[in-house]
């Protein structure tokens, strides 16, 4: 809604969405014998999802917002579209060719922060579970996946803006480090097209003023794909059978050492972000992250003691 | 067993719930209904922040950065007006709405009144940045979510309306609980119709013949007499109520802005006994430098440099929003203009007495110093560049109030503000953007605006009804 309505928000019943998808669960075990058994889980899930409709009037539903440095961007819901896009600004580009306009200063122009770079949704979920048993000893690993899906990434962003990023410490082409000055072979080279004349320019461009347009108002950089792979559990039980511990007044005692996150096996995104855990403050879609603490790997000894 | 449940579970739902006393949803711990003047009270808390912006000092060039150049090279973007219509205008328009009010707060007509001209004073403010603005149909809350847009001039129409009713339904009373006039309606009086006159000579080159009807009107009707009639917000010695300034430069420790060149050069070479009260000496020398607008090399220029005066940032600053200078300066362009009589004596006299009481304002009502600058060549008034005298002397004199600055500076062209040295090639905004989220919360009459106004190109360079080359 617009605040010149004199209202911030609103609750309204805001419209219809569509959910049409399937759920997929494999299980099985695949090998047992006397001494060694495998049973795996297999789950896959995949939702398509549409806003039909919205309430009268509205075509753009705003789902959350955040602003940085006097640019904010947006989670949005257009009718006919997926539920929750990405908007912000991104890079003006040249209609014809598809590559970016230059301004007079040839820093790349940039959109409002109205540009749609798409939904948030994953296209599947899933997850995968086996577990090994031989003789007394079960070893366990979950894995989870997600395929599709992204989001905006202020860290990264943030780390290319003041200079930290190993992006920004790097040769040009003309072998110079970018941070030196343009007169002295250094500087961004810039490839796009002249907003005022439509012909094409290669630029050099002072590092520092690169950094602070692309890395600050436009966002069409840190929009990152959120598909990953990961294991997140391992798990290496014994038990200990009453036979064994016939003396003790217990019926069973199991020994396991557990491992929680210790390898994201594939992702999509830069390393350093980790999009399975993404928080977006207290909003219940994550749509962005902007300096999270990082996960956290843990190792554990658990006894479980029946009577 | 399972039957049995089932049996409890159709009870349950069978009974219903609706026997709720009325008040379930009222919290007895927080206020749920408001008198009227505690949404005025409420409304003028957000006064100061026309005028406490970094980007209005900037876009009147009043301050430059020091340390992180970005606002001050005019970069494009949309600002938001949101905050002013859910802020205080919502709480404005619900006093006008009420049909009855709380009388023990003092007469029904004089709380409408007041309400009137605040809100008067907060469009305007807005209309002036942003252009066209939802008007008419805004702050209708869940009747219309998408206001159209009313064009400049027919809010301008509007406000002239709201503060011609204001000053004539004001009757004997004060009231109570306001924190602006502490109640005093005949000031309220005399601030209404100032703002009405400050308002008729924006349209000075756009509808003279208006301007100058509603000039008269508002004279006639009695406008500030003293600085003591001043639009004024006092912060306080407060936490909770403190300066914006104050949480930035010592809250944050942000030695961010000096006081621009162009205004060190308006000051200095004339001894404007002002210049203590605007800016501290150097760090490095002692000495009173201004700071190149837009400037981006040299960061930090914190020391040799002087950084806007304490006082102005002080806890408890003293934010002045409508003064009695102003009108001064008003009625001596008037009388330039021919709108009033008495030409260039009039005028005269009017510039010489704005300057005077602009450094008492400014100097706690101490005028040493103020003869010798008078006497200054550029100070001393000349019918042939009296209007450029006048206007860049409202310009000094409206330092920190950079909204306003910046609004006159656009109607007149005075003083002649350069492009950032840091970036020449951006242009000095003559307008706010829009909201950008307007653009998908209000798409229609967004684009419908736009169009209209700037042909489709939403951007700070477009300018407003009343800006005419």
């Amino acid at each position: 809604m617009s605040g010149a309505s004199g209202y911030e928000s609103t609750t309204i019943n805001a419209g219809l969405i569509q959910n049409k998808g399937f759920e997929l669960t494999l299980t099985g075990t695949p090998v047992q014998t006397k001494n060694f058994t495998w049973n795996s889980t297999f789950n896959i899930s995949r939702n398509k999802n549409s806003l039909v409709e919205l309430y009268p009037g509205i075509n753009t539903l705003n789902y959350g917002s955040t602003t940085y440095s006097s640019v904010t961007t947006y989670l949005n819901s257009y009718v006919g579209k997926p539920f929750g896009s990405l908007v912000g600004p991104a890079y003006k580009r040249d209609s014809a060719t598809g590559k970016m306009l230059l301004g007079t200063n040839n820093l790349p122009l940039f959109t409002e922060s109205v540009y749609d770079f798409g939904t948030v949704l994953p296209d599947f979920t899933g997850g995968f579970q086996n577990s090994f048993k031989l003789w007394k000893f079960e070893l366990a690993a979950m894995i989870d996946f997600q395929f599709g899906g992204q989001f905006f990434s202020r860290s990264k962003m943030l780390a290319v803006r003041t200079g930290q990023d190993a992006s920004t410490v790097v040769l040009n082409d003309k072998g110079n480090n970018i941070r030196e000055t343009v007169a002295n072979g250094g500087g961004v080279r810039i490839d796009g097209i002249s907003d005022a004349t439509k012909q094409p320019v290669t630029a050099y461009v002072d590092a520092q003023t690169y950094f602070g347009t692309v890395a600050r108002r436009i966002y069409e950089d840190w929009v990152f794909d959120a598909s990953y792979i990961k294991l997140r559990e391992i798990r290496l039980g014994y038990t200990f059978d009453k036979n064994t511990i016939s003396k003790l007044p217990f019926k069973g005692i199991t020994l396991a050492l557990i491992a929680r996150n210790p390898a994201m096996i594939w992702q999509k995104a830069p390393k350093g972000l980790d999009p399975s855990e993404l928080s977006t403050g207290s909003q219940s879609i994550s749509w962005y992250e902007s300096g999270q603490s990082n996960t956290v790997r843990s190792y554990g000894v658990s006894l479980n003691v029946n009577f | 067993m399972r039957k049995i449940f089932y049996i409890a579970l159709a009870c349950i739902g069978a009974m219903g719930c609706n026997k709720f006393d009325s008040d379930i949803n009222i919290s007895p711990n927080d206020p749920s209904v408001a008198s009227g003047m505690q949404l005025i009270a409420n409304a003028e808390v957000f006064l100061p922040g026309l005028s406490s912006s970094p980007s209005g000092e900037f876009a009147a060039q009043y301050l430059s950065e020091t340390q992180y150049p970005t606002a001050s090279l005019y970069p494009e973007g949309g600002t938001s007006f949101y905050g002013l219509y859910y802020g205080p205008l919502i709480n404005l328009q619900k006093v006008l709405n009420s049909s009855s009010l709380n009388t023990l707060d003092g007469p029904y007509n004089n709380q409408i009144a007041v309400a009137k001209i605040l809100k008067a004073y907060f469009f305007w403010h807005i209309t002036d940045r942003w252009g066209d603005v939802p008007y008419t149909e805004a702050l209708k809350g869940v009747e219309n979510f998408t206001p159209a847009y009313d064009k400049q001039e027919v809010i301008y129409d509007s406000l002239f309306k709201l503060l011609s009713e204001a000053n004539a339904m004001i009757v004997t009373g004060n009231i109570s609980g306001d924190i602006i006039y502490n109640g005093d309606m005949v000031k309220w009086k005399k601030l209404g119709n100032t703002i009405r006159l400050l308002m008729a000579l924006r349209l000075s080159k756009v509808n003279a013949a208006k301007g100058n009807a509603e000039f008269n009107t508002a004279l006639t009707q009695g406008i500030m007499t003293a600085n003591a009639d001043n639009l004024v917000y006092k912060h306080l010695l407060d936490a909770n109520n403190q300066s914006y300034w104050y949480g930035e430069v010592k809250g944050k420790s942000r030695e961010w802005w000096a006081v621009s060149e162009l205004l060190m050069n308006k000051l200095k070479p004339v001894n404007d006994p002002r210049l203590p009260s605007y800016a501290t000496p150097t760090k490095t020398g002692g000495l009173y430098n201004g700071l190149p607008f837009g400037t981006v090399t040299g960061m930090p220029n914190t020391t040799n440099f002087s950084l806007f005066d304490t006082t102005v940032w002080a806890q408890n600053a003293q934010i002045h929003l409508v003064t009695y200078a102003q009108a001064l300066f008003a009625k001596a362009e008037a009388a330039k203009l021919g709108w009033i009589a008495g030409a260039d004596v009039e005028a005269k006299a009017n510039y010489d007495l704005a300057i005077e009481q602009s450094v008492r304002q400014w100097n706690n009502n101490n005028i040493n110093g103020l003869s010798a600058m008078m006497a200054f060549p550029e100070i001393t008034y000349a019918p042939a560049t009296a209007f450029e005298q006048i206007a860049t002397q409202r310009w000094v004199h409206l330092f920190m109030h950079g909204y306003e600055g910046w609004a006159e500076w656009r109607r007149t062209g005075y003083p002649a503000l350069t492009p950032p040295v840091g970036d020449a090639t951006r242009p000095i905004p003559r307008r706010n953007s829009y909201p950008a989220n307007e653009q998908f919360n209000n798409t229609i009459n967004y684009q419908e605006a736009v169009q209209r106004q700037f042909a489709g190109t939403d951007n700070i360079s477009g300018r407003v009804w009343w800006d005419k080359p």
